[in-house]
């Protein structure tokens, strides 16, 4: 691919392309895994890609073109070292030539040395005002980044930035969704069992609340499993009545 | 006997539950728990002491953990004399 094309055709036509999968593409992970071999077939020099995102304050790779690549970008994320860390903390491109960073990030230079990896750049995806994760290209070739590959990371990061903050927001919505629904069934079992033992007991709902504990203790079972069994039994018995 | 504070057990179970604070919190508030989750957070810093029927539903969503984990209920109650 010719060199210092800053934008030159193909990228254009890579985002192009990207852009209209944007709008039909309904998995947005399918989304991210074409951005980054396109990332990776499109910038000059690049051999690997990675799209590097914080999730639940932890560092995880959602995709990647290898499991290679994956495999050094997690040597960064339990140390909390390595360039697309730092990116992503400082919110700033990291471009490096990977031999002149054994001191300061030892562990990520031998493990990106050892899968033949000598350059990276990290390049920070923002969502807002919030860095959100980072796109990391490596490189085989010394030195292997010049401004005008790190302009077209730079355009790719913003569509990546764009893709990931949706399916953040998608994952987070589609999550507490299911958790809240879960949770209104069980506090609902469990408050339908604390009315029965009042009923039963004579008792206030703060002490029915202390025999579904006691009971499972006795049983080492949920606390919610001991109140569905006993609103179970209770509706089997009003049907018999 | 020496007293353990109750933030102490509650913060020791919870870091051996593998529970964030956010989850016990979640956990917490399904079992009747009403406390806000920065409340929890004092709870389990001691800067804030819960009424027995929070430490008991805080206790409780631990346990119901640990029962997941293969332990019967290590940690105590309220009841218990803490």
């Amino acid at each position: 691919m010719a060199e210092g094309t800053g934008g030159g055709p193909e990228v254009t036509a890579s985002l192009a392309q990207l852009a209209g999968l944007v709008l039909s593409e309904k998995t947005v992970d399918a989304v991210l895994q074409l951005l980054v071999s396109l990332a990776a077939s499109s910038i000059p020099h690049t051999d690997a890609a990675s799209v590097s995102v914080v999730r639940t304050g932890r560092f995880e790779t959602s995709n990647a073109t290898s499991e290679e690549v994956r495999a050094v970008d997690e040597r960064q994320y339990h140390r909390g070292q390595g360039p697309c860390v730092e990116a992503i903390r400082s919110g700033h491109r990291h471009n490096i030539v990977v031999a002149q960073e054994k001191e300061r990030w030892p562990e990520f230079a031998t493990a990106a040395l050892e899968a033949g990896f000598t350059s990276t750049l990290s390049t920070p995806l923002q969502a807002q005002d919030r860095i959100i994760g980072a796109l990391n290209l490596y490189s085989r070739s010394e030195d292997a980044f010049g401004e005008s590959d790190a302009e077209q990371a730079e355009r790719f990061a913003q569509h990546a930035a764009a893709v990931l903050a949706n399916a953040i927001d998608l994952t987070t919505a589609g999550k507490m969704n299911q958790q809240l629904q879960e949770a209104m069934r069980s506090r609902e079992v469990i408050g339908k069992a604390q009315g029965i033992l009042m009923v039963r007991h004579h008792c206030t709902s703060e002490e029915a609340f202390d025999l579904l504990r006691q009971g499972s203790q006795r049983s080492n079972r949920k606390l919610r499993e001991v109140a569905a069994e006993i609103v179970e039994s209770e509706e089997r018995q009003g049907r018999r009545r | 006997m020496t007293r353990v504070p109750m933030s102490q057990i509650l913060e020791a179970a919870r870091q051996l539950s593998g529970l964030s604070v956010p989850e016990l919190w979640w956990a917490y508030v399904v079992l009747g728990g009403t406390a806000s989750p920065q409340d929890v957070e004092g709870f389990l810093a001691g800067s804030l002491h819960p009424d027995r029927a929070q430490y008991d539903r805080l206790a409780q969503a631990l346990n119901d953990r640990f029962t997941d984990l293969g332990q019967n209920h290590p940690v105590p109650y309220f009841e218990s004399g803490l």
